[in-house]
């Protein structure tokens, strides 16, 4: 009856010997990430989660291989770490910040990251691929990047910027642009002016740049930088502003006053100026003009080849009015047309007679009642 | 006053004896002419008329000042001192106007005493008691009053052209002269008109009171009521019974115009506007088919002094025959003391 005692001790430990190796005491830490390959631009900042699983207990964490220059740490909540402690079946999440240097060339890299504990150690390699042909790079689109017009409109861009990060990320908004240009940003079809915005991984949102030229810039083409900055990511795109011109011109007289003093038959003359108000150079100016019947009105110059902007040149206007015409305020309108735009002004001429005539009237009537007193002196009764 | 004629014969006679030329009648005439003259000028009656006309003068000057401009505006300078004459305004009408009015009462006024008034002074009795032929009496008093006229005219029209080159400052060309000159012969040929109307009723009537209504009545029925008669006889002569009946129209219009036309004031009237408006063609009805084609224009000084000639030999030869008949009468008068 005694020959079996022992059979139930076989089976305890033989099922103990089974189930040892499942107790995680002596067992490898597993240290995991998703994406164990990127591929990057050079100056990158990367973030890879790191999950370390597997065992309970302290686990150190180390970067075991890095390229030469790049910078990798591990953090934790925030903190630079060099360990974790993993509680019984559970898993700690762990990041590895890496820097990629701006200078280097492209190609693959790893980096190797090591956890161990008391089971053993465990190693993991991230490949990192670098490649300048920014992909993935967070970018800004703009969908007609060359605009032209005159320089007192304003121009509006439709950009788009797409955070292409993988991560949820706050972008400040910046512009390079020449001296008195302003540029805003709003967000597409809202008003208020923003001057950054996050963005969810892989989201993009629609920007309203709006560039207004300083008044009277000179025309030519303009490149204004619009950035979005990212920490250390920076995304660009130019936008280009052809600044047409505008042709305005001023006719005035020197002192302001409109108006002229003229004899009848007399030639009288206007000295005024001509200003070109606009931001582009105004050519073959000529003159002509509106004046009373039989009156002629010629220039001196007769026309101007060019103004430069901003420029002022002289004219003098001959006006000789009809030698019949009777004294009094008449119009005289006098235009100067450019190829590109014409300008004119009223000068108000005051016509005096020719004294000449005046005195001639004068004696008529002097001799007349001369002659009628001599009349009365020689045939009247004295 | 009437004595000194008179003498003033007696003196011209001794001179021209004792000079021993054959006496002319001329010399006298010429004694008459300028002791008649020498009256006209000194009178008041004269100065009254000549400060009438001047005002007129000045009148029509401010009228075409002020609204001289506008008519320069519509219608440019052409004959632009033609228009000092013939520019008018609302208030006021212009020169020729007024002298139409005023020239037959200048005529009348200087003549209505011419003899009757000698007789009524019985100096001319006295005076024809002289070697004085008769003729030259009535010559000379017409003549005198002519060159009154002449000189009253010219002066007037001279200080009008005056100012109107002070105020406007443009010379008249050579044909505007002419025109204008030409205008003032014939307001001397129209007041000659009355001026001869005046010295027939001073022989015709005893009082001067009655010679000078005589004229003045004989003024209102020429310039008021003749043209007023002319429409009614025009109709009672042709009636136009419907706007289609063009002939009787025309007819009717012709002899309305003809009518008017027995008045001195009338052909005055339209030779005036002739002579100083250049662009008038024409006088007196004219046909659609007429005006075809025709673009308005001035005519030249030859063809417009064509266009009024019936009117001036009319006025000069209406002048000679009314002071011939004086003349006769005057001559045939039994005239006693």
């Amino acid at each position: 009856m005694y020959k079996r005692w022992y059979l139930p001790y076989i089976l305890l430990l033989s099922l103990l010997v089974t189930i040892l190796p499942v107790c995680d005491v002596y067992a490898a830490p597993v240290i995991s990430t998703d994406y164990p390959g990127v591929i990057v631009q050079p100056g990158a900042n990367l973030t890879f989660p790191l999950t370390i699983s597997g065992v309970s207990g302290k686990v150190s964490l180390g970067v075991s291989s890095v390229p030469k220059g790049w910078d990798a740490q591990i953090f934790g909540d925030g903190r630079l770490i060099n360990a974790v402690f993993v509680k019984p079946n559970s898993e700690v999440d762990a990041e590895l910040h890496v820097k990629v240097p701006q200078d280097v060339a492209d190609g693959k890299y790893t980096i190797g990251v090591m956890a161990r504990s008391a089971g053993g150690n465990s190693l993991i390699d991230i490949d990192i691929t670098v490649n300048g042909g920014a992909v993935g790079s967070d970018e800004i689109e703009v969908q007609y990047p060359s605009l032209s017009g005159p320089d007192t409109a304003t121009y509006n861009f439709r950009a788009t910027l797409t955070n292409n990060s993988g991560r949820s990320r706050s972008y400040n908004l910046g512009v390079d642009a020449p001296q008195g240009w302003q540029v805003t940003f709003k967000p597409a079809y809202q008003s208020d002016q923003i001057a950054s915005l996050s963005l969810d991984a892989g989201k993009s949102q629609d920007l309203d740049i709006s560039v207004d030229p300083p008044d009277n810039v000179k025309a030519g083409k303009y490149t204004i930088t619009v950035a979005a900055i990212s920490g250390q990511d920076v995304a660009k795109a130019n936008l280009e502003v052809v600044i047409t011109g505008n042709y305005k011109m001023k006719v005035s007289t020197q002192d302001e006053r409109l108006n002229a003093d003229v004899t009848a038959g007399h030639k009288g003359s206007v000295t005024f100026t001509i200003k070109n108000e606009g931001s582009a150079d105004l050519h073959g100016i000529t003159f002509s003009s509106e004046a009373p019947q039989n009156w002629s009105v010629t220039f001196a110059p007769e026309s101007i080849d060019l103004i430069p902007a901003g420029e002022t040149r002289q004219v003098t206007a001959f006006i000789t009015p009809d030698s019949r015409a009777i004294a009094g305020d008449y119009m005289v309108g006098i235009t100067a047309s450019a190829k590109e735009t014409s300008e004119s002004m009223d000068i108000r001429t005051t016509v005096h007679t020719s004294t000449l005539w005046g005195l001639v009237g004068v004696v008529i009537v002097v001799a007349v009642v001369g002659w009628v007193m001599w009349t009365f002196r020689k045939y009247g009764r004295r | 006053m009437k004595e000194r004629m008179v003498d003033m014969v007696l003196f011209q006679n001794n001179k021209l004896n004792s000079e021993e030329s054959g006496r002319g009648p001329s010399g006298n005439l010429y004694t008459i002419f300028k002791k008649e003259f020498s009256d006209q000028l000194s009178s008041t009656r004269f100065l009254i008329l000549f400060f009438l006309i001047l005002i007129t003068g000045v009148a029509s000057l401010y009228v075409a000042a002020a609204s001289i401009r506008s008519t320069v505006e519509e219608s440019g300078t052409d004959f632009i001192f033609l228009r000092l004459f013939t520019t008018s305004s609302s208030s006021l009408p212009p020169f020729t106007s007024f002298i139409s009015f005023l020239g037959p009462l200048v005529g009348l006024s200087i003549g209505f005493d011419a003899i009757n008034g000698e007789q009524n002074g019985s100096t001319l009795s006295r005076l024809l008691a002289q070697p004085v032929y008769r003729d030259d009496v009535i010559n000379g008093k017409f003549l005198a009053g002519l060159a009154v006229l002449t000189i009253m005219t010219f002066a007037l029209g001279g200080l009008v052209s005056g100012f109107g080159i002070m105020l406007t400052g443009i010379p008249p060309t050579a044909e505007e002269i002419a025109r204008l000159v030409i205008y003032l012969l014939l307001n001397i040929v129209f007041m000659a008109f009355w001026l001869a109307i005046s010295i027939l009723f001073s022989i015709l009537f005893r009082q001067t009171a009655t010679s000078a209504l005589g004229g003045i009545a004989l003024w209102l029925l020429f310039t008021v009521f003749v043209p007023i008669l002319a429409g009614p006889i025009a109709n009672a002569v042709y009636p136009v019974k419907s706007q289609d009946d063009v002939i009787s129209q025309l007819r009717n219009i012709t002899l309305q115009q003809n009518i008017s036309r027995v008045s001195p004031s009338t052909l005055y009237d339209e030779a005036s506007a002739v002579l100083l408006s250049p662009g008038v063609r024409t006088l007196g009805p004219i046909l659609m088919e007429q005006i075809y084609g025709a673009t308005p224009g001035p005519l030249p000084l030859g063809q417009s002094l064509l266009l009024i000639w019936p009117h001036i030999t009319g006025l000069i030869a209406g002048t000679l025959i009314i002071f011939g008949i004086a003349y006769t009468i005057f001559l045939r008068r039994e005239i006693r003391a």
